[in-house]
């Protein structure tokens, strides 16, 4: 089945005080997706937001969102659309309810969207405290609960995670994860944090200095290389071993080695056969364990391979 | 539009702004009581309402009040960080500013209306407990008269100090201009010049008198122009 796009964009740039922030942003975001738009801190990912939204004009490259010419027709997108940019912005001398029902009028909904997302974001029960008592987790989950109202078929989420403790984050995580189903909606969420992403996200994009670096199936970024790093009380045996073996080794510490795992996606099978190989050859392994891998990481491995232009 | 207003007014519910609109004009009102109260002279309506109260309010209570509601209200929106939110609300950016201001000039004619109910109903109270109320009649119809003519004069001024209040996210650049353009306003009055007719901060004292046409006609005209190059300039800027 064909599946259409949430968003697509082509060749988006802009240039802001003179400087070019976006360089060249071709982003396709498959409808019922939860895409993550990673990119490490002043990659742009903001401005795409904004200008996705059309808060800034792109001086050139189109846009188009759910079916709309963001261009010709951008009120019409807008309004299936909610988003939250850069942070929750919510007026603090107004209760989480007062907030959402300004955003309700405007949108010309019923009074009882207010409970529906407020029960969603789990913050019926704080809903007549005033934002200026929140925490930071709580203006994020009344921010998401603004995004939501009106059953948008698309959601912009910036930074979502942003601040939040631990279990705020894993909360988050999972809101934004069970989108799709609760409520059908296309979920574009960006994050500077690959491991973010990673968790909830059913395709991706790479932005790197204003371009759009790769973009594709989330299954298809982890099929790219990864690494295992084996804690061992022999390393050289081992690095003797596993190189006669046709294993791409490395040191990684004292007592730690480091494999190339060429096939991301068979990561698990490939750590249980090193880990069999080593035990048999009377090799002790203290420890297995994939070593952390950073936006850089992916962009080398985008480099070299052809994920770019892979979305649906 | 009509959705737009209403939300930029429940938006100021328990906001300071809207604290700032009630309380400035009963303050006001308390300096009116004040000079009743140390002028040993029986005192009369017209003197007071008319002689004291409008030309207090007209001339450096107004522009100031002016100056610091329009920055409480584009603070709001400063504050909370809410622009790309309004902004990407769907609706045409020039109503979401055109909201603003309809409410900032609504709430200045009702300041301006509270004012001569906090002074009548204080000095009421007052002549009632001592036993002596002032002369006269309070003149209703006369006190709306100038009140109208000044306030629709003043629209040129009110459309400039919104439009730098939301224009710099800074609140100090409008409540400068704010003092910068009463300051001058009270120094033409007190030179008593005419040369400087002109000036939005001057054309509301003017209105409130006797030749109050050409400066209704210069407020209102370029209140009028100054709100559609706002609009456009705020639309294509788009405030961050």
């Amino acid at each position: 089945m064909l599946m259409g796009f949430a968003i697509e964009t082509d060749d988006l740039r802009k240039e802001l005080g003179g400087r070019p922030v976006i360089r060249g942003c071709s982003l396709q975001v498959p409808e019922g997706s939860v895409y993550g738009f990673i990119g490490p801190n002043g990659a742009g990912k903001t401005t795409v937001m904004r200008l996705l939204l059309r808060v800034l004009k792109a001086d050139s490259g189109s846009i188009r969102m759910l079916g709309h010419d963001m261009n010709s027709d951008p009120r019409r997108a807008l309004a299936k659309t909610g988003a939250f940019v850069e942070s929750p912005a919510l007026y603090e001398h107004l209760t989480a309810r007062g907030n959402l029902d300004l955003t309700r009028r405007l949108l010309g909904l019923p009074e009882s969207e207010i409970d529906r997302v407020l029960d969603v974001t789990g913050m019926a029960r704080h809903a007549a405290r005033k934002v200026r008592d929140y925490s930071l987790g709580m203006r994020q989950r009344v921010g998401l609960a603004r995004a939501l109202l009106g059953k948008p078929e698309l959601l912009l989420l910036d930074e979502p995670t942003n601040g939040l403790d631990p279990e705020g984050i894993s909360e988050m995580r999972e809101l934004i994860r069970d989108l799709p189903d609760r409520i059908g909606a296309t979920v574009f969420v960006s994050s500077h944090l690959l491991s973010e992403v990673e968790q909830v996200a059913s395709h991706a994009g790479l932005l790197r200095e204003g371009q759009l670096v790769m973009q594709g199936r989330m299954q298809s970024l982890l099929a790219s290389e990864r690494t295992l790093v084996v804690g061992t009380d022999k390393p050289k045996e081992a690095i003797t071993l596993l190189t006669a073996a046709g294993h791409t080794v490395r040191f990684g510490g004292s007592h730690q080695l480091a494999i190339t795992c060429s096939r991301g996606s068979e990561f698990a099978d490939f750590a249980q056969r090193i880990n069999t190989s080593l035990v048999e050859s009377g090799i002790g392994v203290s420890e297995l364990r994939e070593e952390s891998r950073s936006l850089e990481d992916l962009y080398k491995t985008a480099a070299g391979t052809g994920l770019k232009g892979e979305a649906a | 539009m009509i959705q737009l207003i209403r939300t930029e007014i429940a938006k100021l519910g328990g906001s300071l702004a809207l604290l700032f609109a009630l309380v400035v004009p009963a303050l006001t009102s308390c300096l009116a009581l004040l000079t009743i109260v140390v002028n040993e002279r029986q005192s009369s309506w017209e003197m007071i309402l008319g002689g004291f109260t409008l030309p207090l309010w007209v001339l450096f209570i107004f522009p100031m009040a002016t100056a610091t509601f329009a920055t409480l209200c584009a603070q709001i929106e400063y504050r909370a960080k809410a622009w790309d939110h309004l902004l990407a609300l769907p609706y045409p950016r020039w109503q979401l500013f055109a909201a603003k201001a309809i409410v900032v000039q609504g709430a200045l004619m009702l300041m301006t209306v509270l004012l001569f109910v906090y002074t009548y109903g204080l000095i009421s109270l007052a002549g009632w407990i001592i036993g002596e109320m002032p002369s006269g009649n309070p003149q209703v119809a006369r006190i709306a008269d100038s009140s109208v003519r000044f306030l629709a004069a003043g629209l040129l001024l009110t459309v400039i100090q919104l439009w730098v209040a939301l224009r710099f996210a800074n609140f100090v650049i409008p409540l400068a201009v704010g003092i910068a353009g009463t300051l001058v306003g009270l120094a033409v009055t007190m030179v008593g010049t005419e040369d400087a007719d002109w000036f939005p901060w001057v054309l509301t004292l003017r209105a409130s008198g006797e030749d109050w046409m050409q400066p209704v006609l210069i407020g209102l005209t370029g209140g009028i122009i100054a709100i559609g190059l706002m609009l456009l300039d705020l639309s294509r800027r788009a405030p961050r």
